[in-house]
């Protein structure tokens, strides 16, 4: 075990993000997606980017629909 | 009147302490002094921006990275003087920042945390392909600069170069704080509905925000560099944002002053805990573990602080001060009461 485990917990963030905040399916969703990009990321393109794909991710689906996939719009506010 | 002259006469004698440290301390308290300012500058930045402007960010370790990584391909590819390489690493965190303060526009709170940590992680990621494109796996050299003529080697040297840069940067955030784009920064912190009622532009001085405190912690990140004599993106972790995160909270939210105390503090701290630890008795074959108990540590004095004293530092330091004031206050009140 070391200290790099911590980055896991990271990406729990675009996971739940990204399926949306306050859905629990979304998660699930949302955490398929992160990882299937980061793991073709890897395979296909670098290895580095391996912690960059969830966030450039979560980056995208912020500017597009901030909410999430099955998230609802009035849960922005309430953060 | 007095006050002011008192302040006066604090801060004249806190130059002359700081200069005559400098000659007085030995080589590593002059390194962990100039690390001390090289932080100050970096959580003053940061100070700006979550402390007064409310804008959460954990992007800070990448934009010091940014900076750095900007003298050490310059250096490297062109071997740019620091005169160039300086106001380049501005510039770049200028830009970050500007990109990155983009989401601040439609996100608040967790959302704008968490899409810093894009940044960082970015920043990083590019970094560490540099580095292995170059084929250097554990960073990239930078020789001491050359400041009129003389290559600054000397640990004094650079204590007084980041001694006075930090002034500077200290300088420049009181009168950012004083002018219209520090007013504006409060009252987008306050309450944002009201700030654009009262005719304030908030996205602009959102954005404003990031780019100027983006570009001071990447200017930060490119002294870093030239002190360490190397950037490796080993040395920006995730951690070291959260260290700047704790630098503001323990010194206190809305404060300048609570900055350059938490600097210190979070600075410091290792070395306290090292040096306290083997003030015990059997601790000495604990070296290996240091690591570790530092890390724990650091967690247990963040939560101490943010249970037992929000206020940070600085809340701690105006309690003692208001203590001590109305000592003095209290018979002069009772003596020149007048009845009415």
């Amino acid at each position: 075990m070391d200290t790099g485990i911590a980055v896991i917990g990271l990406k729990a963030f675009p996971a739940a993000l990204v399926g949306g905040l306050d859905s629990l399916a979304g998660a699930l969703l949302g955490a398929l997606i992160v990882a299937a990009a980061e793991v073709t990321a890897i395979q296909l393109v670098n290895p580095l980017l391996s912690d960059v794909i969830p966030f450039v991710i979560l980056i995208l689906m912020l500017a597009i629909r901030p909410w999430g996939f099955f998230g609802t719009r009035e849960e922005l506010d309430r953060v | 009147m007095t006050s002011r002259r008192a302040r006066r006469v604090f801060g004249a004698a806190a130059v002359a302490a700081l200069i005559a440290f400098a000659f007085l301390a030995s080589q590593f308290e002059v390194d962990v002094a100039s690390q001390v300012f090289l932080a100050v500058i970096g959580s003053l930045a940061l100070m700006l921006l979550t402390g007064y402007a409310g804008q959460i960010s954990l992007g800070h370790a990448g934009l010091l990275a940014a900076g750095a990584f900007t003298v050490g391909v310059l250096y490297q590819e062109f071997a740019a003087p620091i005169w160039l390489t300086l106001p380049a690493a501005g510039l770049v965190g200028a830009l970050l920042g500007a990109v990155f303060g983009l989401p601040s526009l439609r996100l608040r709170g967790a959302y704008l945390a968490v899409s810093t940590l894009a940044l960082h992680y970015i920043v990083i990621y590019l970094g560490s392909e540099y580095e292995s494109s170059v084929g250097y796996t554990s960073g990239v050299v930078i020789d001491p600069p050359t400041v009129f003529g003389h290559a600054v080697t000397s640990g004094r040297a650079w204590y007084f170069i980041l001694l006075v840069a930090a002034g500077f940067s200290l300088w420049l955030s009181r009168n950012l704080l004083h002018s219209k784009t520090g007013r504006a920064w409060r009252a987008i912190r306050a309450n944002e509905t009201v700030a654009e009622a009262l005719g304030i532009d908030v996205a602009r001085y959102k954005l404003l925000a990031f780019v100027i405190t983006s570009s001071m912690t990447a200017v930060a990140g490119a002294l870093f560099g030239y002190y360490r004599g190397f950037v490796g993106s080993e040395a920006f972790s995730i951690l070291l944002a959260v260290q700047y995160a704790a630098m503001i909270i323990i010194g206190g939210m809305g404060s300048l002053m609570g900055a350059v105390l938490g600097a210190l503090f979070v600075t410091m701290l290792p070395y306290l805990i090292e040096y306290l630890l083997f003030l015990l008795p059997g601790t000495q074959g604990a070296e290996d573990a240091l690591f570790a108990i530092n890390y724990a540590a650091f967690g247990i004095v963040m939560m101490i602080f943010l249970v037992v004293e929000p206020a940070g530092l600085m809340g701690v330091w105006r309690r003692v001060a208001s203590r001590f004031e109305a000592r003095r206050l209290a018979p002069r009140k009772s003596s020149s009461a007048v009845p009415t």
